[in-house]
């Protein structure tokens, strides 16, 4: 068994909205109680559509938000509550790649200080060794080492990508957040980059906490994956687990929603009525009972407990309590 | 079967260019294509291969930019309708062809009830009164499965979810029933399971209208499952045309191959996903030859140099046809 590297208990996030200019404030419970580890080199996925809450809990971890409540604990060390001075030895480990490439990376800074930028604040190198391990970097996700003196503007969306992954591997971090990382790339663009991904994990032992609302993508890369819906795990369990035996209603229908690309294929779909609730205003108990097809009496008084019903395979639904 | 069918849209030899001061910019070259009546064509593509711009030279929505037809025509029942005047144009938006897009928020009119927006379609093209295009427009939001209708007529389009609000473009769409329907990326903006619902909405409408489809998408799972004949562009061009079946079972182009193997199916698993090196050339950097030649591993000396027409595959059966050298033999 692998070390565990991230171990999240219970977090909580809170944001406070306002309704209209001169309205009352209002919680929006962004992230509800979710608990999860991340072992070391595997690929963790957190997958839902958006405002479950997946791209806030890869924040959380990361401490680029300061959670409501709730435990994330670094191999065992306890950073809840670090502050940003304490935590930045740390980040050398933890690094992100963001959704968005052209939005990520400084417009008026050349490729070469982007890439060592990090080298810069978490090694003593000399600027010239930095620049050394820039170039290697390039090569390492595969780009031409001509390109260190170029500006982000001149490369395409899958290259500035490939520049954002150079940038978070070139501390050797343990793990790395990457939220949506493919999303926005072209299809014939998108496998090279998880391609890359793939690579480096197996050299360096990475492990990814990989966000995403691809559901083909996510089979594709994970080693377990956790289901979220309007701030809650609603299903954990390895990828072989999760994709061959789905048992939360919601896992069901997202999987049964995705468009399959091969026109033979027949497959039962399960269509949800209505849209996702507003995480302001969730419903009670469990939060899915709006929409789920397998609505019971219980299910709208009682949030449902999380079960193991074997081998790490966890559910939270009522159905199986 | 196909051939007899009845064509509603067809487009020969479509080439436009966007031009400015110094230069000129070829989008879209040598583009032909039909769509028959009740059908739902696929047209996919990845960014820059000029889908989105063939559906807007189709609507003739080029009225702002410097975008223009340099050559051939679009064919709506086998009238040209590049060369009627604007008032005719505007006659036919709406009442023939109509066209919903990625983005409905940006799509609506922020500060206009949806009641008043679809009332504004319905008036500018028939005689109605007000109140008797406020009911069809409460009809068309049922139809789309809107529930509440009569309070989502007065609501603006902010108070809407994403899927909410392409339920009501859809139904703006379809509120003059016209012959064919262009939407473009139409899901690409939904969740998954919202997705789900606007797919089979327009699957039924499709089926219970007969209205003919222009789906356009990046996205090949979308079109498997739609579509029943798919063009695959590339750089401007059309790389392949083919009935969805035999496209995703025998893909022919090296573009298409690359395309289907490159991203990942649920269900099938591979330790490593195919992918096609390089990237889409820009508009002003196009190779000669072939465009795909670049990065294709079957590439040969003549591709570099002598740009490849549309050879027929399979004798010309299904309509099939592909834009590559290594299917010259093919030819009968």
């Amino acid at each position: 068994m692998s070390k565990t590297l991230v171990q999240v208990k219970d977090l909580r996030k809170t944001f406070a909205v306002k309704k209209g200019f001169m309205g009352k404030k209002q919680d929006l419970k962004a992230v509800d109680g979710v608990s999860f580890e991340i072992k070391e080199g595997e690929t963790l996925s957190l997958v839902g559509e958006s405002g479950c809450g997946k791209s806030t809990t890869g924040r959380l971890i990361l401490k680029l938000l300061q959670p409501t409540s709730g435990q994330i604990l670094i191999r065992d060390e306890d950073i809840t509550e670090y502050t940003d001075n304490q935590m930045r030895p740390l980040r050398r480990d933890m690094q992100m790649i963001f959704q968005d490439p052209y939005s990520s990376l400084n417009p008026r800074i050349k490729i070469k200080d982007l890439i060592s930028e990090p080298l810069q604040v978490h090694t003593d190198m000399k600027k010239e060794e930095q620049y050394q391990k820039a170039a290697a970097l390039l090569e390492i996700v595969g780009l031409d080492r001509d390109n260190m003196e170029k500006y982000p503007h001149e490369f395409s969306g899958g290259q500035r990508q490939r520049i954002g992954i150079a940038r978070a591997i070139s501390v050797h971090p343990r793990l790395l957040v990457a939220d949506e990382p493919v999303s926005a790339l072209d299809v014939s663009i998108q496998s090279q980059v998880l391609n890359l991904m793939q690579d480096l994990q197996k050299e360096m032992g990475l492990a990814y906490l990989f966000i995403s609302h691809d559901l083909s993508v996510v089979e594709h890369i994970s080693t377990r994956v956790c289901v979220m819906y309007l701030g809650r795990i609603v299903e954990t369990a390895t990828r072989d687990e999760l994709y061959g035996t789905p048992l939360h209603p919601y896992t069901r229908a997202l999987l049964s929603a995705v468009p399959v690309a091969d026109p033979e294929l027949k497959k039962e779909r399960i269509l949800l009525q209505g849209d996702i609730p507003s995480p302001v205003n969730p419903p009670s108990g469990c939060n899915f009972h709006t929409r789920c097809p397998e609505c019971r009496d219980i299910c709208s008084q009682v949030i449902p407990k999380t079960v193991d019903v074997g081998n790490g395979h966890l559910v939270s639904c009522h159905l199986y309590s | 079967m196909a051939n007899t069918a009845e064509k509603i849209l067809e487009i020969k030899d479509l080439k436009i260019e966007f031009v400015s001061k110094d230069s000129s910019l070829t989008a879209v070259n040598g583009v032909s294509f039909h769509i028959n009546k009740g059908e739902i064509l696929g047209l996919v593509g990845e960014s820059g291969c000029g889908k989105t711009v063939t559906s807007l030279a189709i609507m003739r929505l080029f009225k702002d930019t410097n975008g223009k037809i340099t050559q051939g025509g679009v064919y709506f029942k086998d009238q040209n309708i590049t060369t009627v005047s604007d008032r005719e144009m505007a006659v036919m938006r709406g009442e023939e062809i109509a066209m919903i897009f990625q983005e409905p928020l940006t799509s609506l009119n922020p500060v206009m009830r949806i009641g008043d927006q679809i009332c504004e379609v319905i008036r500018k093209h028939t005689q109605k009164t007000r109140s008797e295009a406020m009911e069809i427009a409460k009809a068309m939001l049922m139809q789309v499965g809107i529930p509440r209708a009569a309070q989502v007529l007065q609501d603006y389009p902010h108070q809407l979810s994403g899927g909410m609000n392409q339920r009501v473009m859809i139904a703006m769409a379809m509120s003059l029933n016209p012959q064919l329907l262009i939407a473009d990326e139409p899901t690409t903006a939904l969740d998954v399971t919202i997705q789900a619902q606007i797919l089979d909405l327009m699957r039924r409408i499709n089926r219970d209208h007969g209205m003919s489809m222009l789906l356009i998408t990046h996205d090949l799972g979308v079109v498997a499952e739609m579509c029943q004949r798919v063009i695959v562009m590339y750089a401007g061009r059309i790389v392949e045309q083919a009935d969805v079946v035999d496209l995703f079972k025998s893909p022919k182009h090296p573009y298409s191959k690359g395309l289907i193997h490159s991203v990942p199916v649920i269900g099938r698993r591979a330790d490593r996903l195919e992918s096609i090196p390089g990237n889409v050339p820009m508009l002003a950097k196009m190779p000669e030859g072939c465009k795909f030649a670049p990065r294709c591993k079957y590439k040969m000396d003549r591709c570099e140099k002598e740009e490849p027409r549309l050879f027929m595959v399979d004798g010309g059966r299904q309509e099939r046809s592909c834009r590559c050298w290594l299917m010259e033999e093919a030819v009968i």
